[in-house]
């Protein structure tokens, strides 16, 4: 998942990036206003959290800029104050939860989890598919129960497609939710991914659970996920 | 205290009715003096008609039997004559004077006159006037001519006089007095619509004082005005530099905080950088308290809830909780609006967090008679765990300080409370009627 992260104070821009990064997410950081608005509407990002104190443009004011916009990825808002008038006018403005500063990271993580979660339909942070299983909080991903070991690229690409199950999502889109704005980006790779995962999940090849659609892009295969029953 | 306005009618009625009294006084005195004089001049034209009228005869004084006054022709007429010699004998008395006992007469010299007052059964005047009369043999005979009037009449004028002056008298008192009490009321309107408008500031149907006053006092709704905006911008500032402040307290707490998280290493640094936050949060929010400041406006309670409300049900989505808000579109609160946010956010808040199905809000008005603001009543119930005894003992009864945490309810619940005494009210804490926390809040009409 692609995350944008704007916040006026290095420590904790940098702090939080470090977190996010280990936690598997491709980080975007802005430390002003107009830079985090530029990022935001330009890139795909799947969630943001946007500090309200910042410099050349409020938090408030990239939120409703970027809702004008029909952005409608979800936003987590920072506050140092805590005042109910600064939350409410932030959740007004088309943010979807706020932490007040200072926040332990467990919590932070939590919440953005929720509001991934949230934001693609799901009640619970387990996404379920036939034998197949999602967990958002745990970050892993199982069939029958047994934990596949994957490494993070890998669970990040069954993630964003397993939380898009009814898109056909591109190579292009994949790259840029995986990866960061200034990674050196190779398509080729998404490829080795999709293959690795195909045969960590389904070795027989008899589920086929990633369908291609050529020149298109990668699919879940939904219907064949669930006409198989989990054990 | 008494008002300017009972203050200038006391002193203005008194010195009216003072003035009058001593108008009456000289009117009286003035009357009486002229009907005196009145009286004498009668006396006296009595006395030169006998004189035209009376002929010696012998060594006594003859007077005709028709006298050209009629009054002395009339017994008890009133008015009365008697003629002495030199020897004090009567020789003549009127018609008039039959059946009175003679009063006591001095003898007078030739020319000697004497007014008196005499009271025996009667209070009667007398003028006593001495004559000489000369008999063609060129001899004098010296005669005392008294003319008495009995004073009754006299008494009448001046009872009659008295009485219809006094009874003017009063007639002017009311008038003048409600003369005053328009002449003051039109005199002290300015100050009475400073009164209102002040009024209206204070229930927030004004920003400030922009009507029309006299030059007098012109000046001194200018100044308020100045007072009231400097007021506004002080508070205004004093929330500023508190919002600075947290800002540039908490973001490098936040740092140390998440650097201390990670290295877990000690956990006595994680336990003091978690007190120092609670510290921060819960003094910053103290600070922030504006509690009921003079000029306060009037704001609405419905939408805020509503807002609030909306906010929470979009953050706390999962837990598909319902919340029944019973608030009339027209209630409203004399109070800065970021201190109703805190207290029914901090309170909504908790009930989310802590609900299992269903939150019950009700709001409702306080009003009192003779009271210019009018007060509110927060009630809201919950269905989930409840809030322990000792932690509402802890934040009811001791004043606890909510950086000596209470789980889930802590800080947000102390803030509710330091904010719901600063604008005098009430918090109360108990059970909803289905288990839950109730928290009720009263902040009274003034």
């Amino acid at each position: 998942m692609r995350i944008l992260v704007i916040e006026d104070e290095l420590h904790i821009l940098n702090m939080l990036a470090e977190k996010l990064r280990d936690e598997g997410y491709a980080v975007d950081t802005a430390q002003d206003g107009d830079e985090g608005y530029y990022l935001a509407s330009e890139y795909p990002v799947d969630i943001a959290i946007i500090d309200i104190g910042l410099p050349k443009m409020t938090g408030i004011e990239i939120i409703k800029k970027i809702r004008e916009e029909g952005k409608n990825f979800p936003v987590l808002i920072l506050t140092a104050r805590g005042k109910w008038q600064d939350k409410v006018e932030g959740l007004d403005a088309g943010a979807d939860d706020y932490l007040v500063k200072p926040f332990a990271i467990e919590e932070l993580m939590a919440r953005l989890n929720a509001l991934l979660r949230r934001s693609k339909g799901f009640a619970t942070s387990t996404v379920d598919y036939g034998p197949l299983s999602l967990d958002t909080k745990a970050q892993t991903v199982s069939v029958n129960n047994q934990i596949l070991d994957i490494t993070a690229y890998e669970y990040k690409v069954m993630e964003y497609l397993m939380l898009h199950p009814s898109e056909v999502v591109s190579k292009t889109v994949l790259t840029d939710h995986i990866y960061e704005q200034d990674y050196d980006r190779d398509s080729n790779v998404i490829e080795v991914f999709v293959g690795r995962l195909r045969k960590k999940i389904d070795p027989d090849n008899t589920i086929k659970p990633i369908e291609t659609l050529r020149g298109r892009g990668y699919k879940l295969n939904t219907k064949a996920l669930e006409s198989i029953s989990g054990v | 205290m008494f008002s300017i306005k009972r203050r200038l009618l006391l002193v203005g009625s008194t010195v009216i009715l003072f003035f009058l009294l001593i108008t009456a006084f000289a009117l009286e005195k003035a009357f009486r003096s002229v009907a005196d004089q009145a009286r004498d001049e009668r006396l006296h034209a009595n006395i030169y008609t006998l004189l035209a009228a009376a002929d010696l005869d012998g060594d006594s004084l003859q007077l005709p039997e028709m006298l050209p006054e009629q009054r002395l022709m009339l017994p008890d007429s009133g008015l009365y004559a008697y003629v002495l010699d030199n020897n004090h004998t009567v020789i003549w008395s009127s018609p008039s004077a039959i059946g009175l006992s003679k009063p006591q007469i001095e003898l007078m010299s030739p020319g000697e006159e004497m007014m008196n007052t005499i009271n025996s059964e009667k209070e009667l005047q007398i003028l006593q006037f001495g004559v000489s009369w000369q008999s063609y043999d060129q001899k004098d005979y010296q005669f005392t001519i008294a003319v008495i009037e009995d004073s009754k009449g006299y008494n009448q004028q001046i009872a009659s006089y008295r009485k219809n002056l006094y009874g003017w008298l009063a007639a002017l008192v009311v008038v003048l007095v409600v003369v005053q009490i328009y002449i003051l009321r039109w005199g002290l309107s300015p100050l009475a619509k400073v009164e209102r408008d002040i009024s209206d500031i204070e229930s927030g149907k004004n920003a400030n004082l922009d009507g029309n006053y006299p030059k007098e006092i012109n000046g001194i709704t200018r100044n308020l005005n100045i007072l009231i905006e400097n007021e506004r911008r002080r508070q205004k500032q004093y929330q500023d530099t508190l919002a600075n402040l947290a800002h540039s307290l908490k973001t490098p707490l936040a740092v140390l905080k998440n650097e201390v998280d990670a290295r877990e290493s000690n956990s006595i640094m994680i336990e003091q950088v978690d007190r120092i936050n609670s510290m921060v949060e819960y003094q910053l929010s103290r600070a922030a308290l504006s509690g009921r400041i003079t000029y306060t406006s009037a704001i609405k309670v419905l939408p805020i809830a509503e807002k609030l409300i909306s906010a929470l049900d979009k953050v706390f989505v999962d837990k598909k909780l319902i919340c029944v808000l019973e608030c009339n579109q027209d209630i409203q609160i004399n109070a800065v609006e970021g201190d109703l946010m805190e207290i029914l956010g901090n309170l909504l808040e908790n009930a989310y967090k802590w609900s299992k199905t269903t939150i019950n809000v009700r709001i409702s008005q306080l009003d009192e008679a003779g009271s210019r603001i009018q007060g509110i009543k927060i009630v809201i119930d919950d269905d989930g765990p409840g809030i322990n005894q000792s932690s509402i003992e802890n934040i009811l009864i001791r004043g606890g300080r909510a950086d000596t945490t209470t789980p889930g309810h802590g800080i947000g619940l102390a803030v509710v409370k330091d904010l719901v005494d600063s604008y005098m009210g009430i918090l109360d804490i108990g059970v909803s009627p289905v288990g839950g926390a109730s928290i009720s809040i009263e902040i009274p009409p003034r």
